[in-house]
């Protein structure tokens, strides 16, 4: 749970992702993580937010879990969405930075380093946008109106606002709760971070198709979701700015 | 299971009463005496820069049941108020005002009600009241909007006097900073499947002071707030958000 910051300052950095029914991939991914890792001169940690997956995943974490002392990961008894994972993970980690990605393949651990040197501009927190998208056109598309409604509506200019891959200060992020169930929590954490006025910097990354297992996007659904989303977050925005409303 | 200590909590929310709040606070502690129960008096200080806190300190050092709880700044009724109702530990608690439109003698059969039919909340609706024609007005329409909007059974959620079962209300979050905070904490009882009540109460004029309400500010903000919870209400069954 959210409480007084538990940054470890031995532990550098914190690999962060949430899990949901990934029996197929989930040991080769965090194995391919350790390795990326062992190069790392840090202490690092991974922590795996398990959305109550129903599957084999949470067997295979348990076995991980004794196999690397550096590996951790919160069970969910229930199934409350990637936002709900994921911070349920960030919450748990300790780390003075903290690198979000998602566990299905998508993404390279080692893309981390881009984003680690991008901070050397003075940055707190720097977004990846996925260069080459292997996605289907469907996706791609819904990402592009994602990024053009955001900056209609709140003025960013990113890339690639929903991109699960960000590097941020680990005390930073530790103090944010967020509120989206499904897929616009990495928007709704650069919207919130950008509320605080944290600066934030942008890297190109890549990214690969899914590896097995199967997507649990189910778009037109999402796509509405997220759109109803991001008009609540600007609703809110505009109530706590004329004093209606406490908090963002 | 562990018994409150301490059975009855009045919690109100003050900001800069200095002409009636040592009024008021001794009429309440003589009430809850009269009554023979045990209770606390915790306050929500809004922020108060007249003479309200001197009065409540000296108050204090007769009363050591009294508690001031200074609200985070810049503050306003509704999180004033919650900073006193997270404050307290009574089994039960009452709300008011500090301004004396309320008798907090009227929580009597409240409680009593909310006690014989295992109810959660037992909320007051004002009966003739004192107050301008605007205000009337103002707070009659505000009430069609929130039945119409939120199929809310009472007939004056906005009234400030409720009575409720401590733990319920203190697992309550609010998010309104002002005035639509007793509508806000009836909208999200329902939502959560509290069993409600009300009952009619008299309602005073000002005891003093002055109010620092402004009826289109307020009336902007309510409907806004509204506008809002509905949606927030929408996302949340609709499982967009998790928590309401």
């Amino acid at each position: 749970m959210k409480g007084p910051d538990k940054t470890n300052s031995d532990i550098f950095l914190s690999v962060v992702a949430p899990v949901y029914k990934e029996e197929e991939n989930i040991e080769a991914i965090i194995r391919n993580w350790e390795k990326v890792l062992e190069k790392c001169e840090h202490a690092t940690e991974i922590v795996i937010g398990n959305d109550g997956s129903t599957d084999r995943t949470k067997q295979i974490l348990e076995q991980l879990t004794e196999e690397f002392p550096n590996l951790r990961a919160v069970h969910s008894k229930q199934n409350g969405g990637y936002g709900d994972a994921l911070f349920k993970a960030i919450y748990a980690s300790r780390g003075q930075y903290v690198v979000t990605i998602d566990s299905d393949g998508q993404f390279e651990l080692s893309d981390y380093l881009l984003l680690q040197e991008c901070l050397k501009d003075g940055y707190d927190a720097v977004t990846g946008y996925r260069m080459g998208k292997k996605d289907t056109f469907l996706r791609v598309l819904a990402d592009r109106a994602l990024n053009v409604i955001v900056r209609v509506l709140f003025g960013l200019r990113y890339k690639d606002t929903n991109c699960a891959l960000k590097l941020i200060k680990g005390d930073i992020i530790r103090k944010i709760t967020i509120e989206a169930r499904f897929y616009p929590t990495p928007t709704e954490i650069l919207l919130r971070l950008k509320e605080q006025g944290v600066r934030i910097g942008e890297v190109g990354i890549h990214h690969k198709e899914r590896v097995g297992g199967q997507s649990h996007l189910r778009l037109i659904r999402t796509g509405w979701d997220m759109f109803l989303f991001l008009i609540y977050m600007r609703l809110k925005l505009f109530l706590k700015r004329t004093r209606v409303i406490n908090d963002f | 299971m562990k018994k409150n200590s301490v059975s009855l909590s009045v919690v109100a929310p003050v900001y800069n009463e200095e002409q009636v709040i040592e009024k008021i606070i001794r009429y309440w502690f003589e009430v809850l005496k009269n009554d023979g129960i045990s209770h606390e008096v915790v306050l929500g200080d809004g922020g108060s820069n007249d003479k309200t806190l001197e009065i409540l300190e000296r108050l204090g050092t007769e009363h050591t049941n009294l508690k001031v709880v200074h609200a985070p700044q810049p503050s306003g009724y509704g999180n004033a108020l919650f900073s006193a109702i997270y404050a307290t530990k009574g089994e039960y608690v009452v709300m008011l005002d500090s301004d004396g439109q309320f008798d907090l003698a009227d929580y009597a059969p409240m409680l009593e009600r909310l006690q014989k039919e295992n109810l959660d909340v037992v909320t007051g609706y004002r009966i003739r009241k004192e107050d301008s024609f605007v205000r009337v007005f103002a707070d009659r329409v505000l009430n069609l909007i929130v039945r119409i909007m939120f199929w809310l059974n009472q007939k004056d959620t906005n009234c400030a006097l409720k009575v409720f079962k401590g733990d319920a209300i203190r697992s309550m979050r609010i998010e309104a900073r002002a005035w639509p905070t007793p509508t806000e904490i009836m909208i999200r009882l329902k939502a959560h499947g509290y069993n409600v009540g009300e009952m009619g109460i008299k309602h005073h004029a000002r005891g003093g002071g002055e109010t620092k309400l402004r009826v289109f500010r307020t009336g902007f903000e309510m409907l806004c707030f509204l506008f809002y919870m509905k949606f927030k209400l929408r996302l949340y069954r609709k499982k967009v958000i998790n928590k309401l």
